[in-house]
């Protein structure tokens, strides 16, 4: 079975490029740096893993530029078609990770069919303390159980946000409650000292009525006149506002007009210019056909020196005595025809400054010409100035007559406000006299002082006490997950009823999370011990997963049971194979590629030829098509190992 | 309302290889909602 890939604007390449793999074998591509081996793989890999939802693998995905990244970058979009047995995938990509594809792929083919630089895999193995127990949660549904569990721990801790809640509005309405308490008191008292001043304003003597009366019609008539006056100056003020409009507008359009005068006289100009060209059209158009007469005269030179100028050169390349080009004799003389190459390039030169010359004067004359062809616009548009002036005149003239009317108007306001206004003082002067003359009480006065600041006061209480009854009404109530109860001692006993569910239903998510782990790992371990068989490395007795821990254990000979990160750089690579090697065979049932990119120098001389054959069996076992990048050789080559 | 019953069919009902998580922390919210109204 073959599979083809094309790549349309991959990397370096703009347009198609295409590629063949042999199903059952292992095809190594080799090449330099830069070469574009990566390239290849990453557009299996991109087809065959997209489109990716995992945070996790969308890092990765980055990390190792699988997707847009793979871009040609003087273009905006790629493809990538995939094709093998009767599947013809199609996956069309533009820049900023927009992707469209016929058949998705399955985005865990990153773990486990892609050994790679950058992998987690690899990376986890050279960890310091290495943790691989990602690989059962990532490959099994414990990634989802482990999602369930973090969306409870938020809810048990929300109701525990809640319960505090409740606590501190329990201690806040204790609080309130003593102050209410207290307002209340305050209120009482005050309102009693005002019953007692009453009684003693009630008792004090009489005043005369008919001051008292002349004191209404007094207030009443000063409350006129400031109406009156309040109003004249408002009509003074809407004037001034108009007379500063007025003296506004005249400024702009006197701006205007000057800017218009100043077009319209060059326009006047301009438009005289032209009609004296347009006098002069006929001898100008005679001009340009003289000056093109003239122009073919020394074509004809230009043409013959270019022809003697070629063939001289030619001569003295020939450096023989027969013509180049027609085979008739002549004498080669390099040093006279180097002399005639030069006269004749001096002449050329002064026949080509003459046509340059000619040639500006007939653009100058064109040009010229082809300003007439605007003389109609030109004089529109001197028109149109001309109107806008007029028009613009005619407002300024209007505006000057308001003007004129506002400023009289404010005269005669101006006056008027300042007699009212000396109306208005002297009905003061009679109010402040009489008002003196009737609070002759002294202790009238004091007692109307006193009962004003208790009445304040009271007033003050009674809006603090609002105020307190309508936090004690909030605190009362509780807001659960959207619900409103009104009752706090309620909400207290169902949250911890609550905290106690959300602390059943994880212990029965982390037992199916476990469960999820432990059957992934049993199947794993099985495959390990064969594929650890099978590739015949001989110092591990067994690499597998703990089924309590869920870490990997290494045992080397006399099952001695050693930690991955006290294994050489050359074990460590054996275990990544391995680890690779069982992933794909564990769950990559739907591709049928396998990819390795230049993580085979973890391996040492003796390993890597064993490695080798393994993949090569593998792929036969399994009809796979497994590609492997090496770095070898001088340019990018396909070749079946 | 029998909430530890009714979130674990909730959480049996949604799991899956495609599970989606937008979807069960609506469906669940929506669960605890009806549980605190019912037992207020």
């Amino acid at each position: 079975m073959k599979a083809t890939l094309k790549m349309n604007n991959i990397a370096d390449v703009l347009g198609d490029i295409i590629f063949e793999f042999n199903s059952g074998k292992l095809t190594l591509i080799t090449g330099p740096n830069g070469s574009g081996k990566t390239k290849i793989i990453n557009s299996i890999a991109t087809v065959e893993s997209f489109p990716i939802q995992s945070e996790n693998l969308k890092k990765q995905a980055i990390k190792f530029g699988i997707g847009d990244s793979l871009i040609n970058n003087t273009v905006a979009k790629a493809e990538i078609n995939l094709s093998w047995y009767d599947k013809s995938k199609q996956l069309n990509m533009k820049k900023n990770s927009i992707y469209k594809i016929n058949l998705e792929g399955n985005e865990n083919f990153l773990y486990t069919s892609m050994l790679y630089p950058e992998s987690r895999l690899k990376e986890t193995v050279i960890e310091k303390n290495p943790d691989f127990s990602w690989i059962l949660k990532e490959l099994s549904l414990a990634i989802h159980y482990d999602t369930i569990q973090d969306i409870l721990n938020s809810y048990y801790e929300q109701a525990d946000i809640y319960l505090e809640n409740i606590e501190d509005k329990n201690v806040k309405t204790l609080k309130e409650r003593e102050n209410l308490k207290e307002i209340q008191k305050k209120k009482g008292e005050i309102k009693e000292k005002l019953e007692e001043l009453n009684k003693k304003i009630d008792n004090l003597e009489e005043v005369d009525p008919e001051k008292k009366a002349r004191l209404g019609v007094l207030e009443e008539k000063i409350d006129d006149y400031q109406d009156i006056v309040k109003d004249i100056q408002k009509t003074i003020n809407t004037t001034n506002k108009s007379i500063t409009q007025q003296e506004s507008g005249i400024k702009i359009n006197q701006d205007l007009i000057k800017e218009n005068q100043k077009k319209h006289s060059e326009l006047g100009k301009k438009q005289k210019e032209l009609k004296d060209i347009k006098k002069k059209e006929k001898s100008y158009q005679n001009n340009i056909i003289d000056l093109l007469g003239k122009e073919k005269k020394f074509l004809i030179p230009k043409n013959d020196y270019e022809k003697s100028l070629e063939k001289l050169k030619l001569k003295l390349e020939s450096k023989s005595d027969e013509c180049p080009t027609c085979g008739k004799p002549w004498q080669y003389n390099e040093e006279i025809i180097k002399a005639n190459i030069k006269q004749t390039q001096a002449e050329l030169k002064e026949v080509n400054s003459s046509l340059n010359n000619i040639t500006k004067e007939i653009k100058s004359f064109e040009d010229t010409l082809k300003e007439v062809d605007e003389l109609p616009d030109i004089e529109e548009k001197y028109k149109k100035i001309f109107n806008d002036i007029t028009v613009k005149q005619g407002k300024i003239d209007s505006a000057k007559q308001k003007l004129d009317t506002d400023q009289k108007r404010l005269k005669i306001d101006q006056d008027e406000f300042k007699s009212e206004q000396d109306k208005l003082k002297l009905l003061k002067i009679e109010f402040k006299k009489l008002e003196e003359e009737i609070a002759v009480n002294i202790e009238f006065k004091e007692l109307a002082e006193i009962k004003s600041k208790f009445t304040e006061e009271l007033g003050s209480l009674k809006e603090k006490e609002a105020k307190v009854q309508n936090d004690l009404e909030d605190y009362s109530r509780i807001e659960l997950w959207g619900v409103l109860i009104d009752n706090s001692k309620k909400a207290t006993e169902m949250l911890d009823v609550f905290k106690e569910s959300i602390k059943e239903l994880q212990s029965y998510i982390s037992e199916k999370s476990n469960e999820q782990k432990q059957g992934v790992a049993v199947k794993f371990n099985e495959k390990v011990k064969t594929v650890l068989f099978e590739m015949q490395f001989g110092q591990f007795e067994n690499v597998m997963f703990d089924l309590t821990d869920y870490q990997l254990k290494v045992f080397t000979k006399g099952n001695i049971a050693q930690n991955v990160k006290s294994l050489s750089g050359a074990e460590k690579g054996v275990i990544l194979a391995l680890l690779q090697i069982s992933l794909k065979e564990t769950y990559s049932t739907e591709s049928p590629f396998f990819l390795v990119d230049e993580v085979i120098h973890n391996l040492d001389e003796t390993r890597m030829p064993v490695f080798l054959n393994y993949l090569k069996n593998l792929a036969e076992k399994n009809d796979w098509f497994i590609i492997l990048t090496k770095l070898e050789g001088k340019k990018l080559e396909l070749s079946e190992y | 309302m029998d909430f530890i019953k009714e979130s674990i069919e909730l959480v049996e009902n949604l799991m899956g290889k495609e599970f989606d998580e937008d979807l069960f922390r609506e469906k669940f919210r929506e669960l605890v909602s009806n549980y605190i109204k019912e037992e207020s």
